[in-house]
């Protein structure tokens, strides 16, 4: 049973805190619990029909269809993280503002709320299905009482959600004003981890060089399957033994969406101060 | 707003073309010349909850590939942190991982649904 728990907890760990980091990058912007949710509903079905569907999956594109389809996953979320971001870079003072007048509703024009509802699809899909194809092997199995598998099951995937909601809550402790760009370069070190994943795929399907296997260990100062170790790599990316190719994927990612993200907030400040000037 | 809605909208969709663009940088060219040395290949096949061969003596230095099979009947994930290797392989499937270029040492790997399933190998 134990075992069991916290294979699921491992499983539930990564999509509960990113969805835990983007419920709190999207604080007070209406509608938003009702996209989220309905992002990790398709991400559950999603993880049903890629479990059923694993073995024509993984024969699929020369045997690296399982690489692909994680890799592409991961890519997805990142796209969605950095519209998302950029997006934010441009509203998230005027949000900040608005949010701080109690009980005064948040009207800015078009929302990238389909953006939270994808990266909270892509992060459930993609454990969802281990953890379905885990428990169906383990309900073939009989090696465990249906007891002990569902107590286990229940036990590992409210453990992650818990640590997700932690997650969450520690970030709402952000003061207001500054949580919209403080979680704007959280989520940009999120994508950049999750870029960097997908490179690791791609390494794994031989359809992207190493560049050097590994080109440091830090796993004597952190594992990465150490509870910390695992959340700072769901959330910034941590990798005790990078690979070349994983490396120049994390940092390419921080260019495409930070350079764009304070062109943003420049463009703004410029905007805004030119307002003033015509103002006055 | 000062900046039109279309033009930020591309911006968006240049920097996401950007950002997968960069995290995919050579897949076009990945096809190697057919004058590049095969990646030598080694199999692993798991069945009653133990790896086949439980060690397995693998070369340094180059990239090679891993044939896993999965005799049993249920799904399995071979994993590895010393390789950083995960992949769920269904019941019957025999599927490609490749790893390395290793540096000479020993490295564990298991299957992480069932994990007192434990194999090694040996890069020399």
């Amino acid at each position: 049973m134990l075992a069991i728990a916290v294979i699921i907890f491992r499983e539930a760990l990564e999509a509960a805190l990113i969805i835990g980091t983007v419920m709190a990058a999207s604080f007070g912007i209406p509608g938003r619990n009702r996209w989220i949710s309905a992002g990790v509903g398709i991400g559950i079905l999603g993880a049903f029909i890629v479990a059923l569907a694993a073995g024509e999956i993984a024969m699929a594109f020369a045997g690296a269809g399982q690489e692909l389809l994680n890799a592409a996953v991961l890519l997805l979320a990142v796209g969605m993280l950095a519209w998302h971001n950029i997006w934010m870079a441009r509203h998230g003072a005027e949000m900040a503002a608005q949010a701080r007048q109690v009980g005064e509703a948040i009207r800015i024009g078009a929302r990238p709320l389909t953006a939270l509802t994808a990266i909270a699809a892509a992060a459930t899909l993609r454990e969802g299905a281990e953890t379905v194809l885990f428990i169906s092997g383990i309900a073939a199995s009989a090696d465990e009482t249906i007891l002990a598998m569902t107590l286990g099951g229940l036990g590992g995937l409210l453990g992650g959600i818990v640590t997700g909601g932690a997650i969450y809550a520690g970030l709402l402790r952000i003061p207001l004003a500054r949580l919209f760009t403080v979680m704007g370069w959280l989520l940009l070190l999120l994508a950049a981890g999750l870029s960097a994943q997908a490179a690791g795929f791609l390494i794994q399907a031989d359809l992207l060089p190493a560049l050097g296997d590994q080109l440091w260990d830090t796993s004597f100062i952190l594992s990465e399957k150490s509870l910390l170790g695992r959340i700072l790599h769901t959330l910034i990316g941590y990798v005790a033994r990078p690979a070349g190719v994983q490396i120049l994927a994390y940092v390419a990612t921080i260019a495409a969406i930070g350079v764009p993200m304070r062109l943003m907030a420049l463009l703004k400040a410029k905007a805004a101060t030119t307002d003033r000037v015509n103002a006055s | 707003m000062s900046l039109p809605t279309i033009r930020h909208r591309a911006l968006a969709a240049s920097v996401l073309g950007a950002a997968l663009l960069a995290a995919l940088p050579s897949t076009a060219q990945t096809p190697p010349p057919s004058s590049a040395p095969a990646t030598p290949s080694f199999t692993l096949t798991m069945r009653n909850r133990a790896f086949d061969p439980p060690s397995l003596d693998v070369p340094a230095g180059q990239k090679i590939e891993l044939r896993v099979t999965n005799a049993e009947t249920i799904a399995v994930e071979f994993e590895s942190d010393d390789l950083r290797r995960e992949k769920v392989i269904a019941p019957g499937l025999t599927v490609s991982i490749f790893i390395g270029p290793l540096r000479a040492g020993r490295y564990e790997f298991k299957d992480d649904f069932h994990s007192s399933t434990r194999g090694h190998l040996i890069a020399k």
